[in-house]
């Protein structure tokens, strides 16, 4: 869905703005500190629920205020839909043309991607980064997977309940085990579906990593499971399993789940080089923004529609080549919301142009 | 505090402590019974204590009766050799309904969940242990709810029962993921119990 109208009102740094979006490509403008990320992260809450840089939704409400809210108008094929997030007295409020809504029920209804300066931590940074691209990406795609997940996370917090109890010697060792069961099905799914996905991108990152170097190389996405097996043939469940029951006793002196989903990984490999270690900085760049493009791709064809697409200050970096490839690449693609606080290098006549001072547009 | 009747405050405090009321509607619940004739709050007070008086639950299987053993447990017509297990005693109107099922329930009185301090040892299983000994039961259907504590007590109790030589059949997997087994409707739930799938 295409957003139209975007109206905050107390969130981050804004008191109460409308803001009015172009069909096609936007260029929001402004100095550093003004705005322009505090803009798209409205956008994301609304489509995905939550926002993508800071888990706690106090953060997000203006100083001394009690309370956010964004509602934003969104069109697809001519049916108006009406998204309201709001977050006042620590209680957190979606609704969906005015009606009450869970961030489950976004699914599949506007789909986000966006991508930030930030973004190299998805090659540099720690593993969760990867795990979080991962869920983001599937769980935009698969309503399925998404709940997979939650209840492979309530299990886990179950499990690893006892284990803390088993630790403090509160109760039996055995106890602790009555959730291994649980916690290896609903893992073993939410690994099943993560390697599916990576399978699924792996070709479209290649030609989109080779289309903004300029070079052909051979790009591979390993998942990587820590400390069980998943090769081919392998009951994920039965193998993560073993895993767990071989250290049950680090386990109980841990006082949590050692294996699975929630500590796994996935590599990206360059001619079997992993690019995290070997990778230049100008090929780190490249493959975030190659594994960008094929999520916006993958979830285009899960949704029949590409979704929309958030690029904060992402040319900054690049140079002249690579900046000129990416806009070919995106050019493709339905409705871009981009910030830059360099007009100059992007601006063309049919951008809609936003401009932003001090939390006031215009 | 509303007036200055320590009396409201007393019945506020009391509905306070049933599942789901707070304080807002617990305010709202003694207005109106302030304001209610005094039959009907009588019909009300005398409702609560005759059913606490007469209902209990069943000695045999836990589910809910006037009569010891219940109805179920007597009737002579009900399949004794197969045991629907189920978390609460709600759970068995549920069942019944569909009436694809003729044997006997068992109800465990609750779901496995740390987070909410419930252990094996809350639950009803070493009954439903003795009752399988004695009765020599063949089959154990167990329709806990389709959420993670369900499928976590269904493992559990298929992993004390198994041993006893019990096939072990599931219908967990067959009712929409997330819901509750109360709100799955009687097709599905019917469904659900034709298609059960044994646990090995
Ligand atoms: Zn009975």
């Amino acid at each position: 869905m295409r957003i139209q109208k975007i109206h905050l009102t107390n969130f981050r740094n804004f008191d109460d703005v409308d803001v009015e979006f172009g069909e096609h490509r936007n260029l929001i403008l402004g100095a550093n500190a003004q705005g322009k990320t505090n803009l798209l992260e409205s956008i994301h809450i609304l489509g995905v629920g939550r926002s993508h840089r800071d888990r706690k939704d106090a953060n997000l409400v203006r100083f001394e205020e009690p309370f956010y809210r964004i509602e934003g108008i969104f069109e697809h094929i001519g049916v108006k839909t009406r998204i309201e997030v709001s977050y006042g007295e620590e209680r957190k409020r979606i609704r969906i043309n005015g009606k009450d809504a869970k961030p489950v029920d976004l699914i599949g209804l506007v789909g986000i991607v966006i991508s930030s300066p930030d973004d190299i931590d998805l090659v540099k940074g720690s593993p969760g980064f990867r795990r979080t691209f991962l869920d983001m990406a599937i769980s935009q795609m698969s309503k399925e997977y998404l709940v997979t997940l939650q209840r492979y996370v309530r299990a886990l917090t179950q499990r690893n309940l006892l284990l803390r109890a088993a630790q403090e010697r509160r109760i039996d060792a055995s106890e602790a085990t009555t959730w291994t069961q649980s916690v290896v099905e609903l893992g073993a799914m939410v690994v099943r579906k993560r390697v599916a996905y990576l399978e699924e991108i792996v070709s479209q990152v290649s030609e989109n990593f080779a289309f903004i170097s300029g070079k052909t190389s051979d790009i591979k996405l390993t998942y990587d499971p820590r400390g069980y097996g998943i090769g081919e043939g392998t009951d994920i469940a039965v193998s993560l399993a073993n895993a767990l029951n071989a250290h049950s006793d680090l386990e109980i002196r841990r006082g949590h789940t050692l294996y699975g989903p929630h500590v796994d990984d996935f590599k990206l490999l360059s001619d079997d080089r992993d690019i995290r270690q070997f990778g230049s900085e100008g090929e780190q760049r490249t493959a975030v923004l190659a594994l960008r493009c094929a999520e916006t791709n993958a979830m285009g064809e899960r949704l029949g529609r590409y979704p929309l697409v958030l690029l904060d200050d992402v040319f900054a970096e690049l140079d002249e080549a690579r900046a000129g490839a990416l806009t070919a690449l995106i050019s493709k693609f339905d409705q871009i919301v981009l910030t830059s606080s360099r007009p100059a290098r992007l601006a063309d006549d049919d951008m809609h142009r936003i401009t932003i001072t001090g939390g006031r547009i215009g | 505090m509303l007036g200055s009747s320590d009396r409201i405050e007393r019945l506020i405090q009391e509905l306070t402590k049933m599942p789901t009321i707070g304080r807002r509607t617990a305010q709202r619940l003694a207005l109106y019974l302030l304001k209610a004739p005094l039959e009907e709050v009588t019909a009300l007070a005398r409702a609560m204590i005759e059913m606490k008086k007469r209902v209990k639950y069943c000695s045999e299987c836990g589910g809910i009766t006037e009569q010891d053993p219940c109805v179920i447990c007597c009737d002579p017509k009900r399949d004794r050799s197969v045991i629907c297990v189920v978390e609460e005693p709600g759970n068995v109107i549920g069942v019944e309904k569909t009436g694809e099922f003729r044997g006997l329930y068992h109800v465990l009185h609750g779901r496995l969940s740390p987070l909410d301090g419930v252990g094996p040892e809350d639950l009803s299983v070493d009954s439903l242990l003795d009752r399988v000994k004695t009765l020599g039961i063949g089959e154990i259907i167990i329709a806990t709810n389709p959420n993670v504590e369900g499928e976590a007590t269904c493992n559990y109790v298929a992993g004390l029962v198994k041993p006893l030589g019990v096939k072990v059949t599931t219908i967990a997997r067959g009712v929409p993921m997330g819901s509750d087994l109360d709100l799955a409707d009687e097709v599905t739930l019917a469904r659900a119990i034709e298609g059960r799938g044994e646990i090995k």
